[in-house]
C-alpha cells in the first residue's frame, strides 16, 4: 500500500487502484469512518440542526447552517425577506471565496511543488509561490482569506460558529457601517484576485467566451506574473486537461437562491446533465443506495426516508460512504458541475474542446470565484439596513423540510422531518458523498472512481497524478475529529494496488 | 490580551475533550484581560483569534504524547514540533500554527497547548484547571 498525503483539515480517504501496463484499470474509493451525525438529531428540537449541523465540518459551515435553515424555511412555509436572503447569500459567498482559492493554492496546486516535478520547466516557479507554508501565494491566500471571512463575522455577529441563519430570515442586522465595510473587504479581496489571480480586471475577464481566448489571455506577457496564466502552463506540460474525466454526469442543486424580489430560482442554476443530455430537476429522484456501503439496505433509498444505520461487516460492502444517484446514476457535483449546468460560455466551449479534466474543475473555481465576487458587492449595497430581515415562522411542531444549495464543494441537501416539536429524521447528503461514492447497486462506479480509470502513472510508488484528480474534486470526508497525535497524522489519502 | 482557545467538537468522542473544558471553563472567573473561546474544529480560520494576542492557551485532545491518561502542557516549541508533521497537505490547526509568523499582521502570539490524553474525566479535568492557572499566572 503506498501512502500519499490527503489534502484535507480532517477526515479519512482510501483510494485503492488496480493498474495493468502502468495504466489504472479499476479504482475503489472508501469513506473509512462512520459518522453518524443523523442519528445524533433525532428526538431534538426542530431548531437545533441551526447550531450542531454547522459542526459537522471544519470548514463548510456555513454551507450546513444554510441548508438547515432552508429546509424549516420550507418546512414552516415562510417566506424569507429578500434583504436577509442577501445576506444570506453574501455569508455563503464569502465561504465559497475562501474555500476555493485555499483548495487551489493550498491544497491542489501545492502537488507542483513536489520534488518530483524538478526537472519541468514549472518547478522553480511553483515551488517559489507554492511551498508549503513557504510559497509566496500559499502565504498571500491564507492572509487574503482571513479577510474575506470578515464579512462572516460581521454579518453573523460571532465568529466562530456563527448561527444567524433561522427560519424566516436572520436574526443579526448589520448597521449602514457594518454594509459599508463589507463592501470595502470585498473590493480589496477583488483587486488582489484581480491582480494576483487572474492577471486582470474582472470586466475583461467576463467578456471571453472561447477556450482560444482564455489561452490568449494567458500568453499575454503582462499576466505573467499571476496565477492563472501558470497554472494554464503546468496543464499543459502535465496534460491535466486530458486527464481525471469521470462519468460526464453533472449535478447542481442551484447556487444562492434570488432574493424573492429579484424572482425565483438560484443565481446558477439547479438541474442535472446525463451524458450531455438536460433532465428536469426534481429532488425526489435522488436516492441513496448502499448495495457497496456498510449500511443496512432500507426498503426505500429516498432520504426523505431512509435511515442511517450501519453495518460493518456488510459483504462486499467497502465505503462508510453511500453511493447518493439521481434516476440511479452518478453525478459528480462542484463548480464545474454549477458553470456547465448555468450554461456559461467559456467553461462549455473549454469542455467542448478539451473534455471533462482536472483543469477543467480548477478553472471552474476560479471562474466562480470571478462570478460571485460582483454579485456579492451588489448585494451587499442593495441591502436596506432598516428593512425587514425576519419574519416569525411561528412554532414549528410537525412537518416535513429539505433544504438544498450548493455548498464549495457541490451540492448539500438536509431533509428533515418533525412531529410533535421533535425530529423525528434527519438525513444529510454532502457534496463529498456525491463525489467520492463508492459503486451504485448496479455495480456502476461512483464519480472519482471512474476518473481515475485510465489514468497512466509513471511511478507507482509515487502516483501523483492520481492525486491530481483526487484532489480535483475537493474531497472532504468523515468530517469533525482532528485530535492532535504525536507522529504520522491519521488523516490520509492512501493510494495503492488492490490486493 | 491573552485569549485560552478550546479546540474540538463534542460530536466526536475522542475530540471531545476541548469543547467540554469550555464548558467548564465558562463557569470559572478568569482574569479580566482572558478571553475564553470555543475554537470547534475552524483550523486555519482561527488566525484572527491569534493575530494580536498577547499570548494564546490552546486546549485541545491529544494522542502519543503520554503513556497513560492525563494532561500535558506543551510549550511553544513543542507545540511547534509536534504539528511540524501535520502541514504537507492539510490546512488545520497545524498549519496555521506553523504559518503564524508570516501572517499575522499585528502580533505573534506566544503559544502552549494544554493536551488531554485520554477523555475530560474528573482527575483529567482538575489537572487542566491546575495547569491553566498555574500557566496564566507564569
Amino acid at each position: 500500500m503506498i501512502k500519499v498525503p490527503f489534502n484535507r483539515v480532517e477526515g479519512d480517504l482510501d483510494i485503492r487502484v488496480e493498474i495493468r501496463d502502468g495504466v489504472v484499470v479499476d479504482a475503489w474509493v472508501s469513506g473509512t469512518m462512520f459518522r453518524g451525525f443523523e442519528a445524533m438529531m433525532k428526538g431534538r428540537g426542530p431548531l437545533d440542526g441551526l447550531v450542531i449541523t454547522p459542526r459537522i465540518c471544519g470548514i463548510c459551515s456555513t454551507s450546513h447552517l444554510h441548508a438547515a435553515a432552508l429546509a424549516l424555511d420550507q418546512l414552516s412555509g415562510v417566506e424569507v425577506p429578500a434583504d436577509a436572503t442577501r445576506l444570506r447569500n453574501v455569508v455563503q459567498i464569502a465561504e465559497h471565496l475562501q474555500s476555493d482559492m485555499r483548495h487551489l493554492f493550498l491544497m491542489f496546486a501545492v502537488d507542483f511543488a513536489d520534488p518530483c516535478y524538478q526537472d519541468r520547466g514549472f518547478y522553480s516557479q511553483a515551488r517559489q509561490r507554492y511551498a508549503p507554508l513557504q510559497g509566496e501565494t500559499a502565504v498571500d491566500v491564507v492572509r487574503q482569506t482571513r479577510r474575506i471571512l470578515e464579512v462572516v463575522a460581521i454579518i453573523g455577529g460571532q465568529w466562530p460558529h456563527s448561527s444567524f441563519m433561522v427560519p424566516g430570515g436572520i436574526v443579526s442586522v448589520p448597521s449602514r457601517s457594518d454594509l459599508r465595510q463589507c463592501r470595502q473587504l470585498v473590493r480589496q479581496f477583488r483587486r488582489w484576485f484581480e491582480t494576483r489571480i487572474l492577471g486582470g480586471r474582472l470586466e475583461d475577464w467576463q467578456q471571453l467566451k472561447t477556450a482560444g481566448e482564455l489561452e490568449a489571455w494567458c500568453d499575454e506577457p503582462q499576466r505573467q506574473a499571476a496565477e492563472l496564466p501558470l497554472l494554464m502552463q503546468i496543464s499543459k506540460e502535465l496534460e491535466l486537461a486530458a486527464s481525471g474525466a469521470g462519468h460526464a454526469n453533472f449535478l447542481s442543486c442551484g447556487n444562492l437562491p434570488l432574493p424573492a424580489d429579484e424572482g425565483v430560482g438560484h443565481l446558477l442554476s439547479a438541474g442535472v446533465l446525463l451524458q450531455g443530455e438536460v433532465q428536469s430537476w426534481d429532488p425526489l429522484m435522488i436516492a441513496e443506495e448502499v448495495g457497496y456501503s456498510r449500511f443496512i439496505s432500507e426498503s426505500t433509498a429516498s432520504p426523505q426516508v431512509a435511515g442511517t444505520r450501519p453495518q460493518h461487516d456488510k459483504p462486499e460492502a467497502y465505503s462508510w460512504v453511500k453511493a447518493p444517484r439521481y434516476l440511479h446514476q452518478p453525478a459528480e457535483t462542484g463548480p464545474l458541475a454549477e458553470l456547465l449546468i448555468a450554461g456559461r460560455p467559456l467553461l462549455c466551449d473549454w469542455v467542448d474542446r478539451s473534455g471533462i479534466s482536472v483543469f477543467a474543475r480548477e478553472l471552474a473555481r476560479l471562474m466562480r470565484t470571478a462570478e460571485l465576487l460582483p454579485v456579492m458587492d451588489r448585494w451587499l449595497q442593495e441591502v436596506d439596513e432598516t428593512a425587514e430581515f425576519y419574519r416569525n415562522p411561528g412554532e414549528i411542531t410537525d412537518g416535513s423540510g429539505i433544504g438544498l444549495i450548493q455548498a464549495s464543494r457541490g451540492a448539500l441537501g438536509h431533509w428533515v422531518r418533525v412531529e410533535e416539536r421533535r425530529i423525528v429524521h434527519y438525513q444529510i447528503i454532502t457534496p463529498t458523498a456525491w463525489n467520492a461514492s463508492p459503486r451504485g447497486n448496479a455495480g456502476e462506479r461512483g464519480p472519482l472512481e471512474q476518473a481515475l480509470v485510465g489514468t497512466p502513472v509513471a511511478d507507482e510508488q509515487h502516483p501523483i497524478e492520481l492525486g491530481h484528480i483526487v484532489r480535483s474534486f475537493d474531497p472532504c470526508l468523515v468530517c469533525a475529529v482532528h485530535c492532535f497525535r504525536n507522529g504520522e497524522p491519521r488523516s490520509r489519502l492512501r493510494i495503492g494496488l488492490r490486493q | 490580551m491573552r485569549r485560552i482557545i478550546c479546540i474540538g467538537t463534542l460530536l466526536a468522542a475522542d475530540d471531545a475533550a476541548g469543547p467540554l473544558m469550555f464548558r467548564r471553563l465558562a463557569r470559572e472567573a478568569l482574569p479580566e484581560d482572558v478571553e475564553l473561546i470555543d475554537g470547534g474544529t475552524r483550523g486555519l480560520d482561527l488566525l484572527p483569534l491569534f493575530d494580536g494576542a498577547q499570548s494564546v492557551i490552546l486546549i485541545d485532545q491529544v494522542e502519543g504524547f503520554l503513556s497513560a491518561p492525563g494532561v500535558v502542557l506543551l510549550q511553544e516549541d513543542e507545540l511547534l514540533q509536534a504539528t511540524a508533521k501535520h502541514f504537507d497537505h492539510q490546512v488545520g490547526l497545524g498549519y496555521l500554527l506553523q504559518i503564524l509568523p508570516r501572517v499575522c499582521e499585528i502580533a505573534v502570539p506566544e503559544l502552549c497547548m494544554l493536551g488531554i490524553e485520554g477523555c475530560l474525566n474528573a482527575e483529567n479535568e482538575k489537572l487542566c484547571l491546575d495547569l491553566l492557572r498555574r500557566q496564566l499566572s507564569a
